[in-house]
């Protein structure tokens, strides 16, 4: 309807335009710090016009939409980036701990002029150990120099030892954050698929966007691929399915599959869906903890467990040819067969003569196997694939640096990714609080005009009733 | 690009970040003077310092076992210097005994002898520490022990040693020996100092010999058969004597080249490891600055918006 009336609605119609416009503004300036929020516009668009006699004639405008700002294509190249960065902070995370509980630093700060002093590593052990075979070699019959080789012998096994039981407590403490992680993410997969049933529920009958549950639930798909790396996709009702592989987790409203540890006759943990499937991760933090596990944590005790087993028979074999001071032989100088159990021989260790440095029964100054001893240390052992003591263990180190160099880089590669996606994303979806302020005395001065359209219509229509008294 | 007020926070703070992580490497390097800590820092060159360390060691160790050594030829030196002394006497004694001396005469000689004998035994018995010296490779074991007769004198000496000798580490495949077995009955091996039929050497034999001659007044004997034998004997010592230093020179000469390698391992793990501490303080202060820049402009940018200036 035209006239003073219709004009009055055209007025009253725009004072709620503009105000519903503040709100969106407000909306947005109290969202300003919140990462998981895309900024939202308001959509006008011109109210169908009436028809009267002089033709067509406006009747305002219309709030169309409340839309978000959102680019889809970003939010997915974030959740699959996300993974990656996932993945790799785990996994230079953890080999990086392990890194440090090997132990093996360069220290140059000592009070002498040793350039080994202060070393406390598996590798100065090695060291001394076998300088100790040469100091008894050069004085077999010496008890000081006998006493001194099985406390280097023993600092030894007690490294692997320690070293060892780092590994153990790892790989225990991998234990428990498989079950905490895949605990976070059956919650999450609970999660979305509750705001897939409010934003189905929401959205229903073409209500308009639910733009806040939208960017909650997109909040909660990064949060997943943290975790786990996962594929987006839609039904045939368009409504959103979360997948691993061929694994469906969430399908529209229904949690489909949730994800459980189990471990195989060797102890290795498996990720298996609620259906009994084993999945493969390929990316997110659970993905880096079976690779970090596989690749670096077993690898490493395989590696220390040859090395010490190595050492064991090797020095076995040629000490129990040898004759103590009082003419004994056979005894073994080292227990054990790997890194855990590896000691010196208590009887041996009780009583230094025992040692059996000599290749004769009645021969207390002879040192032939203690110089053979000494002398191992640069022979190639077929246990080690041909490598000395000595390279074995720094291939074994160099091995583990580059890992952690590696996993370092590609961390702070994938970091850097991020950071550029989620710049791009803040530059699409963040809010400005200079646009926003514009925006606010934009919707503010509208509304000012309205309610002075509507004052002026008002004492016109006063005008207008006063007219016949 | 769309630049809002968080954008340029994240931007910032990702800066600084950066900054406060190279502050804190530079901080590390300049307080412990190193560039590589761990592996990771550079595995490489961790692989080579290891490698360098180990070598290291093994070159502390050969200089500990070179010492010991020296000190056993030391003493080893100062005992055969002594035997060579009584021989010199008892040579000088023999060449003295003859025909224009009397049995008394004789006799005091033999007096003298007697007592050389004892003092050879002591010499043959010269400890080191915990071991004998010229007992091969049965250090624990007295290795001459002499036989008496009811007055008291030494009618012989038994060996109770080894007639090997031990090898020691001086260097990497490197060893020497610088033990002398007292006695060799075997006919083969290391030449002995006492004992060795091969060059007719029996020190303590013809020292009895002589002393017995003087005593029965046999100077024929003794200018014939037993001057002779003490002169095998002190040709025997020279040889070792000159052996001895021959060793001892060696050790020298081991010695020096080791030390001039520790010097070259120590500067080649000073250039993979030690900080150029100079670099290393020029570059921290940059990072201080660019740092101290970064919070500038940033206390100024985020305090100001389009609020400030609306009324």
């Amino acid at each position: 309807m035209g006239g003073l009336l219709g004009t009055l609605s055209i007025g009253m119609r725009s004072l709620q335009n503009q105000t519903q416009a503040l709100y969106v503004v407000g909306h947005n300036i109290s969202n300003v710090n919140n990462p998981a929020y895309a900024r939202q516009r308001i959509q006008f668009q011109t109210a169908p016009p009436i028809m009267i006699p002089a033709g067509y004639i406006g009747t305002g405008c219309d709030v169309a939409a409340i839309v978000q700002l959102r680019n889809a294509l970003l939010d997915k190249q974030i959740i699959n980036e996300q993974s990656n960065l996932g993945f790799w902070e785990t996994y230079y995370n953890n080999s990086s701990f392990i890194e440090t509980a090997i132990g093996q630093v360069i220290s140059r700060n000592s009070n002498t002029s040793d350039i080994n002093a202060g070393q406390t590593s598996l590798a100065a052990a090695i060291n001394d150990l076998f300088n100790a075979f040469q100091s008894v070699a050069t004085s077999p019959e010496s008890l000081e120099e006998r006493m001194s080789l099985l406390e280097k012998a023993n600092r030894l096994a007690e490294l692997f030892n320690i070293i060892d039981s780092r590994i153990q407590a790892h790989s225990g403490y991998l234990k428990e954050e498989f079950q905490v992680q895949v605990g976070k993410v059956n919650e999450l997969l609970e999660q979305i698929a509750k705001l897939n049933y409010q934003i189905s529920a929401a959205e229903l009958g073409g209500r308009g966007m639910a733009n806040d549950l939208r960017d909650i639930r997109q909040e909660k798909l990064e949060e997943l691929s943290k975790y786990i790396g996962i594929n987006l996709g839609e039904d045939e009702q368009g409504n959103l399915t979360v997948s691993i592989g061929s694994q469906i987790l969430i399908s529209g409203n229904n949690l489909e599959n949730k994800l459980q540890i189990v471990y195989d006759a060797e102890g290795r943990p498996l990720v298996e869906v609620s259906s009994g499937q084993v999945i493969n991760p390929e990316s997110g933090s659970l993905a880096g903890l079976l690779n970090f596990q596989d690749n670096v944590l077993n690898v490493l005790k395989e590696r220390l467990d040859n090395l010490a087993s190595a050492i064991v028979e090797a020095i076995n074999s040629i000490h129990q040819q040898g004759y103590s001071l009082d003419g004994e032989t056979s005894r073994p100088l080292f227990l054990g067969s790997n890194a855990a159990t590896i000691r010196v021989n208590p009887e041996i260790m009780a009583n230094p003569r025992l040692f059996q440095a000599s290749g004769f029964p009645d021969q207390a100054g002879d040192n032939s196997i203690a110089l053979t001893l000494a002398q191992l240390i640069s022979k190639p052992i077929p246990q080690l694939d041909g490598q000395t003591i000595q390279s074995a263990y720094t291939g074994l180190i160099s091995w583990l640096g580059q890992t952690v160099a590696n996993a370092s880089s590609n961390y702070n590669d994938q970091r850097s990714i991020m950071e550029m996606l989620k710049r791009q994303r803040e530059s699409i979806s963040g809010v400005s609080i200079d646009e926003e302020v514009v925006d606010m005395m934009k919707f503010q001065r509208a509304f000012e005009a309205s309610a002075r359209l509507i004052s002026t219509i008002d004492e016109m229509l006063f005008t207008i009733i006063n007219m016949k008294r | 690009m769309r630049i809002t007020n968080n954008l340029y926070a994240y931007t910032l703070m990702d800066h600084i970040s950066r900054l406060t992580g190279r502050l804190n490497q530079l901080e590390s390097q300049a307080a412990t003077g190193q560039k590589i800590v761990k592996a990771s820092d550079n595995p490489t060159a961790m692989a080579r310092v290891l490698s360098l360390q180990h070598e290291y060691a093994n070159l502390i160790q050969f200089g500990d076992n070179i010492q010991v050594l020296k000190e056993i030829a030391h003493i080893s030196f100062s005992a055969i210097e002594g035997l060579k002394k009584i021989v010199d006497r008892a040579t000088e004694i023999a060449v003295l005994a003859d025909n224009t001396k009397s049995s008394e005469e004789l006799r005091t000689y033999a007096t003298e002898i007697d007592q050389l004998i004892n003092q050879a035994v002591q010499f043959a018995n010269t400890r080191y520490r915990s071991q004998f010296i010229f007992a091969g490779t049965k250090t624990d074991q007295m290795p001459f022990t002499p036989i008496t007769n009811d007055a008291g004198q030494i009618i012989a000496v038994s060996y109770n040693g080894a007639t090997t000798s031990r090898e020691s580490i001086i260097g990497e495949e490197l060893t020497i020996t610088v033990q002398v077995p007292g006695a060799n009955t075997q006919g083969t091996g290391q030449r002995a100092l006492l004992y060795d039929e091969r060059y007719g050497v029996d020190l303590f034999g013809h020292l009895i010999a002589l002393r017995d001659s003087l005593l029965l007044g046999d100077v024929a004997s003794i200018n014939n058969e037993i001057l002779p034998q003490l002169q095998k004997d002190e040709e025997n010592l020279l040889y070792h004597i000159a052996f001895n230093g021959v060793q001892q020179s060696r050790l020298d000469m081991v010695d020096a080249i080791r030390k001039s390698r520790i010097q070259a391992i120590d500067e080649e793990i000073s250039s993979e490891v030690d900080a150029d501490l100079t670099q290393t303080i020029v570059r921290l202060n940059q990072t201080q600055t660019a740092y101290m820049a970064a919070l500038q402009s940033a206390a100024f940018l985020l305090n100001n918006s389009l609020l400030n200036y609306i009324k």
